[in-house]
């Protein structure tokens, strides 16, 4: 059997960690495949149900991304990403999903990071397995 | 004036040029903005992180380049100079060289083939020579224009006429080697001069040793910092190691008489502090010191960020000027030799030395002040009068930005503006001539089924090289709701835009994809073409397969595909959800409210009533003139009478201003466009309604009392008390000055930035006026920021003795003595005053306390009223139509309350030179059903875009009274941040709503195997 | 739900079962047997309402929230639990079970600590020299079960029911209305099922408390299971002076919110209603014993911009108790 390949959404605020994904692509920075990127204006958008529904169609793992805390482009939309987040890893781990969901604040200028970002993040959930949710069918 | 244009030149597109070209397109005039680079952005462009928030500076600064590029009103000429300027005010000729770009602009796609063929390497000048692009480049990748240049002087075709591989592999033709520079004419009204300044050469101070590899220059360490640059972003010395002890050394090219540069530089102390902090959070083990003069950390939150390094992030400050760089001929270490202070001679090695390099004025702006004919000082900036500080000696000729001065990025913005304003004011019969709306095609009825069309581009090779793009097409045929898909070279091309408007047309389509780049650049291209189409903006989705996919997958071709196809899936899923959204347009009133008469408040006043509008000023006290009233001279010698006399009596006679004193505002309702608010005073009992309102209601100067004795003894004074005394002669042999006087310390840990400036005036008129007296200052830094550092320089000449005090060593105060530890001799020092004069900081009035919520905008921990963003919305706040200038914001000297002024009045005419307000299409919306009127939405909004209105519900039985949230389109961002807040998901955030990303999401799922 | 929308049982009884037409009334019931109370016919119109949506789609219906999809997520995942990470006596013959209490401070955004329910409910365990083992169980299934998901509840029941058994308890102790119903009344479980109120309705809390209460009966422990006095019982034998609300006990009115459905201005009216007869009794502190009561009332008063000032707090009984017995 080849080798376990996580499956990966990585929500990125339009303002910058979007501009950092692109900022990789620009710099061709390598990464693995295995991300697929949801964008939204500010991380704040995101709501719980996402993170909750992506898990049930069977993500590996999920990677938040958003400004630097001070960055945001709404001020403080990131304050409240941070405070929503945090919980959501809480849950995860009561649901027997820990390490599933990770939060990472990446700059436009950092598409390094972006690029170090996904790449751990895949090795991670390399190391965790596949979900549990995996296969379950999702959607019935 | 004979003749008025409507347009204006902008000559520099750094970012004071790029904010007063917005401003100035955001009021109805035309803007020519005139760049010598290649791309606009500047120095900023350059910067890793922004003191003292340590803020991403290209995330901030990008989103105003991509302004610039979209603003209709804007033309930008790029890669061109002013070489010209004939004419008057109100009606100039300006003459602009624009130089080949051996380029087409409008063929290059900036799909980058080019550069990997190009074999001539160049030093890189975005990394400050550190790295190399090639001779056909783009400046840096977040670049406006994005067109690239052909270097001419390093490319081969070009000066030996081989190589051509550009042309060879460009598949848009868009290589054109009988490029030729071109002049052009621009007839326009007035010209802002924002060239921007030019890094001091530390080459030529030899001392300094620029030649050793491991002595870098502070913008090369910025560029060394950035994750972008030349290591991304770890520092990195000659042999490829990483430092572990760094030093910088402060004031090279600065507070430098001998080699002609005699003013301090304003910036470096802050951004020395903000490098040596980055460094240390990339490497937390680094040593990191700072050998200064003296630390100015004068500006808002520059003291604090200054304490914070010292003690908390032990980054060491020592206080000596190392004359030079030592360099050990063995080993090739650098040490430096310094001056403990009463502690002889130390020499310490480090691995890597920043010199802190001035803003000196640049060739070329010189060779526009020339061309512009319009006055230097001696310093080389452009000279300007404390309260013109935005105008040049020749009428109709604006400046802005370290032109002038050296300045750092907000009081650059804030000039910016000011200038803006100036010529705003100017032209304001001018408005709307030049400009032209676009007409748009009716748009199209969509119906209820969907129909979606997808375009897959290759982008050359940069997709299709390694995307399987025409199995992308296929399978994109197979998805729901998609009725056509085919593939193209070049999607963004003029020929393939044409062609995705006949598809539109020929198979109906009502949503349309296109696989390719990032919607951050490319997307309003393809919303134009949708519009041109009859087909709204909003169905249209751009799915990233380069950025996101082929260029970080150059090696997985099999992989890269398969993720193309997720991409596409997932965009389609998402587009099949849209829905048209529509801006609304929404009356106003356009008065304007200013409160505060002071000068900032005046100035804001006039500002805003020269362009026309009607403009109320409050006043609390009984007469104008504010905290200047109580001074008497400006540092130029001018008394202050001379400028707020005048000054009044123009807002007094002034048909569009109306003045309340002795009024206060006591009661506010509504949002921009729409306020109404509640004066009253003693004869005063007056509803309002206004659009837009400037905040300045100043500051005071600190009644010092238990800081040195004050009110103790009857010889000691604060400055402003002093300044009266001045006029009739003041009868005291001995004069001490203690500064930082109640400021500077836990109780006020800012510093307020005026008052060296201002001691340094008075101990100059008092040595003047009596060369036989003894003056002393008792100082803890001097921050006698940028030009004045020449008072500072005139006061030593003149004999006025600096002694140097700490926090905690104070000087000692009796009724007739001052006694102080000398830091330089370690000895105490008892001195016999007659008169002791205490520097007291800029303390807020308690009238901020009620103003702030009245308006729903934020006080900073010092109780100034905080701006929007503290480097590039210096007088804006973060609820909409709420501007602020001058003391009120932070302690602030006369010329920068002046500029901050102008810039507020600029930013609140963007917004009463419209005829309507404008909502974006985006915005979320509240369903009053769903709404319980909890008011969390309220609680997370920055921008306060939801209100809570009282409404009757009637159920069956139960009839009552409660609250639902309204958000107010106009001031919604759509940031989406309200709608995970809101318990019953009443807040939908349009375009972003629920079901599309869980739309996506699910088709994401799809893909799982 | 007469009192706020205008509802037929009868007339959705006759679309549902007799025409064949169906309604979307069905999703309005709060399903709190106010009706089933007064009924002169016994129809327990609850059930058909259960039974009914069981049949339906509810995709469209339900507001999917967190907790919906959060239940089940967690009849998947076999390593999944509700809240408290801790065990407690391993070897008690009494479980305790706290509920979804962690999720309720993960998301509801109240200023309400509801782990502090657990943390009291154990400390009054202790008083009564019972020292449990805490259950790991997942969620119960309430929602589930309500909102016509048979299908995830039966797997929670399971799932929960094999660990009940597994464990060895004799006695299943719960804080939360609604986990007592459905623990007692949908599962089917080999061991006794209390509400802690009824186990400290005869018990000596040590307290003279004297502060002036008034007690909102959550439709679950009330009308559902009809128990009224133990709580009551409690708070008297405790020294708190209990008040009646206008409507009480078996009259007495829903919080508006069943489910985690249907939260909107219509429900708000009830919600207003309860409060301001709870303001009428001029009482220090609303007691209820639902997690979820205790939620939707604080949503309430403690909205932003309040139309109506509400001066009393809203405390769950056990809290309550608690903080009796700490201020003593």
């Amino acid at each position: 059997m080849s080798e376990f390949e996580p499956d990966i959404l990585t929500f990125c605020c339009n303002w910058c960690s979007y501009a950092g994904a692109d900022l990789a692509g620009v710099s061709r920075l390598q990464y693995p495949t295995n991300s697929r990127v949801v964008r939204v204006m500010c991380s704040s958008r995101i709501e719980p149900t996402f993170i909750l529904e992506a898990l049930r169609e069977g993500t590996d793992g999920i990677l938040v991304t958003g400004c630097h805390i001070g960055d945001c482009h709404y001020i403080e939309g990131n304050v409240h990403t941070d405070e929503r987040m945090k919980e959501m890893v809480d849950a995860l781990e009561h649901l027997g999903l820990a390490g599933r969901l990770h939060l990472e604040w990446v700059s436009a200028a950092e598409g390094k990071k972006f690029q170090e970002t996904i790449t751990e993040f895949v090795e991670k959930i390399r190391t965790l397995g596949p979900s549990p949710l995996k296969h379950k069918g999702g959607e019935e | 004036m004979s003749k008025l244009v409507g347009a204006v030149a902008v000559a520099g597109g750094g970012v004071a040029g790029i904010q007063s070209a917005i401003d100035l397109a955001s009021s109805g005039l035309k803007v020519y903005l005139i760049e010598k680079g290649t791309s606009i952005g500047g120095k900023m462009a350059q910067l890793d992180k922004t003191f003292p928030t340590l803020d991403c500076s290209m995330c901030t600064l990008s989103p105003k380049l991509a302004e610039v590029a979209r603003h209709p009103n804007i033309e930008l000429l790029t890669y061109s100079e002013i070489v010209g300027i004939e004419g008057e005010a109100g009606d100039f000729t300006v003459k602009v060289k624009k130089k080949a770009r051996y380029v087409d602009p409008e063929k290059c796609t900036a799909c980058e083939l080019c550069i990997s063929k190009c074999p001539v390497k160049v030093p890189d000048e975005y990394n400050e020579g550190q790295g190399v692009r090639k001779a056909i480049y783009l400046a840096f990748p977040q670049a406006v224009p994005r067109v690239f240049t052909i270097d001419a002087e390093h490319c081969i075709y070009l000066t030996k006429g081989k190589c051509g591989n550009c042309a060879k592999v460009c598949e848009n033709d868009a290589i054109n080697y009988e490029d030729r520079d071109e002049e052009v004419e621009l007839n326009v009204g007035s010209v802002i001069l924002s060239p921007g300044f030019t890094p001091f050469d530390a080459s030529q101070l030899e001392q300094f040793r620029l030649d050793h590899p491991n002595v870098i220059t502070s913008l090369q360490f910025e560029r060394q910092l950035s994750s972008s640059g030349p290591f991304e972003g770890h520092v990195t010395l000659a042999d490829g190691s990483h430092p572990k002890r760094i030093a910088w050394i402060q004031c090279v090219g600065s507070r430098s008489p001998e080699i002609g540069r005699a003013n301090c530089s304003s910036v470096c102390c802050m951004y020395a502090t903000k490098e040596a902090m980055v460094a240390m959070e990339h490497d937390p083990g680094l040593e990191t010191t700072i050998f200064n003069i003296d630390v100015r950390a004068f500006g808002k939150g520059f003291e604090e960020f200054y304490q914070k390094a010292k003690n908390e992030k032990g980054i060491r400050f020592i206080r000596s000027r190392p004359s030079g760089v030592e360099v050990d001929p063995l080993t090739n270490q650098l040490s430096l030799k310094y001056e403990v202070e009463a502690n002889g001679i130390n020499q310490e090695e480090f691995d890597m030395v920043v010199l802190s390099i001035g803003l000196s004025p640049s060739e070329s702006s010189q060779q526009l002040a020339e061309i512009s004919n319009v006055e230097l000082d001696d310093l080389g900036f452009i000279k300007t009068e404390i309260d013109s500080p935005m105008e040049t000696s020749r009428p109709g000729i604006f400046v802005c930005g370290a032109v002038q001065a050296p300045k750092d990025i907000p009081d650059t913005v804030a000039d910016a503006s000011g200038a803006a304003s100036k010529a705003s004011s100017l032209l304001a019969s001018e408005r709307g001539t030049l400009i032209t709306d676009k007409e748009n095609p009716p748009e199209k009825a969509i119906g209820d089924e969907v129909r979606t069309g997808v375009v897959v581009c290759r982008c050359g090779i940069n997709i299709g090289s390694i995307v399987d793009v025409p199995a992308v097409v296929e399978y994109a045929k197979t998805l729901p709701g998609v009725v056509f898909a085919k593939e193209e070279v070049y999607a963004c091309s003029s020929d393939s835009l044409a062609g995705i408007s006949d598809l539109i047309k020929e198979h109906d389509l009502n949503r349309v994809v296109v696989a390719s780049c990032t919607p951050r650049t490319h997307e309003p291209l393809f919303q134009d073409t949708l519009i041109e189409a009859g087909l709204n903006p909003y169905l249209f989705e751009l799915a990233n397969i380069r950025e996101h996919c082929s260029w970080v997958h150059q090696n997985e071709k099999e992989k890269a595909t398969r993720k193309a196809r997720d991409i596409v899936r997932m965009s389609t899923a998402r587009v099949n959800l849209t829905q048209p959204l529509y801006t609304e347009k929404i009356q106003f009133d356009n008065d304007a409210l200013v409160l505060g008469g002071g000068i900032a408040g005046m100035t804001a006043a006039l500002d805003i009533a020269d362009k026309g509008f009607h403009v109320t000023l409050v006043e609390k006290e009984p007469e104008l003139g504010g905290l200047l009233r109580t001074y008497t001279r400006l540092q130029d010698g001018r008394r202050t009478s001379e400028v707020i006399e005048p000054l009044i009596q123009r807002v007094e006679s002034h048909d569009n201003i109306t003045v309340f004193k002795d009024t206060e505002l006591i009661e506010l309702e509504g949002s921009m466009g729409n306020f109404n608010g509640h004066l009253k005073g003693d004869n005063v009992d007056e509803e309002i309604g206004f659009g837009v309102a400037v905040i300045a209601t100043g500051a005071n100067e600190l009644i010092p009392d238990g800081y040195f004795s004050y009110g103790e003894y009857p010889n000691i004074v604060t400055q402003s008390q002093l300044e009266p005394m001045m006029d009739t002669g003041v009868d005291a042999k001995t004069v001490v000055f203690i500064q930082c006087a109640g400021g500077r310390n836990d109780e006020r840990p800012y510093c307020s930035r005026a008052c060296c400036t201002v001691a340094m005036k008075n101990a100059i008129l008092l040595k003047e006026s009596d060369p036989d007296r003894n003056v002393y200052v008792l100082y803890r830094d001097v921050r006698t920021f940028g030009k004045w550092e020449e008072l500072y320089t005139r006061a030593r000449e003149l004999g006025v003795v600096f002694m140097r005090y700490t926090d905690t060593l104070e000087p000692e105060v009796t009724d007739r003595t001052v006694s102080v530890i000398d830091h330089l001799l370690g000895v105490n020092f008892e001195i016999n005053y007659d008169l002791l004069v205490l520097s007291a900081p800029m303390v807020t009035p308690d009238t901020n306390e009620i103003l702030a919520p009245l308006f729903k905008v934020p006080l900073d921990a010092n109780r100034f009223f905080l701006e929007a963003h503290i480097k590039l919305k210096p007088v804006e706040f973060a609820t909409d139509g709420v501007f602020l200038c001058g003391t009120a914001q932070a302690p602030k000297l006369v010329d920068e309350a002046v500029s901050q002024a102008s810039a507020a009045a600029s930013r609140a005419c963007t917004i009463l030179t419209r005829d309507y307000l404008e909502t974006i299409g985006n915005v979320s919306v509240v369903d009053p059903e769903l709404c319980i009127g909890c008011g969390r939405c309220t609680l997370v909004c920055p921008f306060n875009a939801p209100e809570l209105k009282e409404i009757v519900v009637e159920t069956e039985e139960i009839i009552y009274t409660t609250k639902k949230s309204e958000i107010n389109p106009t001031i919604c961002k759509g940031c989406g941040s309200c709608a995970p807040e809101c318990p019953t998901s009443a807040i939908t955030p349009r375009h972003f709503t629920g079901p599309q990303i869980m739309a996506v999401i699910k088709a994401y799922g799809e893909g799982i195997q | 739900m007469r009192r706020v929308v205008k509802t037929s049982p009868r007339n959705n009884i006759y679309q549902e079962n007799v025409y064949r037409t169906g309604t979307n009334d069905i999703w309005n019931c709060l399903t709190c047997n106010l009706c089933y109370d007064g009924c002169p016919q016994g129809v327990n119109y609850s059930e058909f309402i259960k039974e009914v949506r069981d049949k339906m789609d509810s995709s469209h219906e339900v507001h999917k929230g967190v907790f919906t999809t959060l239940s089940e997520l967690m009849s998947e995942l076999n390593e999944s639990r509700t809240s408290l990470n801790e065990t407690g006596n391993a070897d008690s013959k009494i479980g305790y079970y706290p509920g979804c209490l962690d999720f309720h401070d993960m998301f509801f955004n109240l200023d309400v600590d509801f782990k502090s329910i657990a943390d009291s409910s154990l400390k009054l365990l202790e008083h009564l020299d019972m020292n449990p083992r805490i259950m790991q169980m997942k969620c119960c299934g309430h929602d589930q079960l309500w909102q016509g998901d048979k299908e995830t509840f039966d797997k929670l029941k399971e799932q929960n029911t094999n660990l009940i058994k597994d464990s060895g308890i004799e006695t299943l102790v719960t804080s939360c209305a609604e986990c007592y119903r459905t623990l007692s009344q949908d599962y089917d479980l080999p061991v006794e099922v209390v509400h802690i109120s009824q186990l400290l309705k005869d018990a000596d809390l040590g307290v003279d408390s004297g502060v002036k209460v008034t007690y909102h009966d959550a439709c679950r422990l009330g009308r559902h299971m009809g128990e009224y006095d133990a709580p009551r019982n409690v708070l008297t034998g405790a020294g708190a002076e209990v008040t009646e609300m206008q409507h009480n006990k078996s009259e007495s009115w829903c919080c508006g919110v069943s489910s985690m459905m249907n939260c909107d201005d219509k429900s708000k009216a009830l919600r207003k209603a309860r409060l301001d007869e709870a303001k009428a009794t001029s009482a220090e502190v609303l007691i209820t014993t639902c997690p979820k009561c205790l939620a939707h009332l604080t949503c309430m008063k403690d909205e932003q911009e309040s139309t109506e000032q509400y001066d009393y707090d809203i405390k769950d009984l056990t809290v309550f108790l608690a903080e009796q017995m700490g201020e003593k």
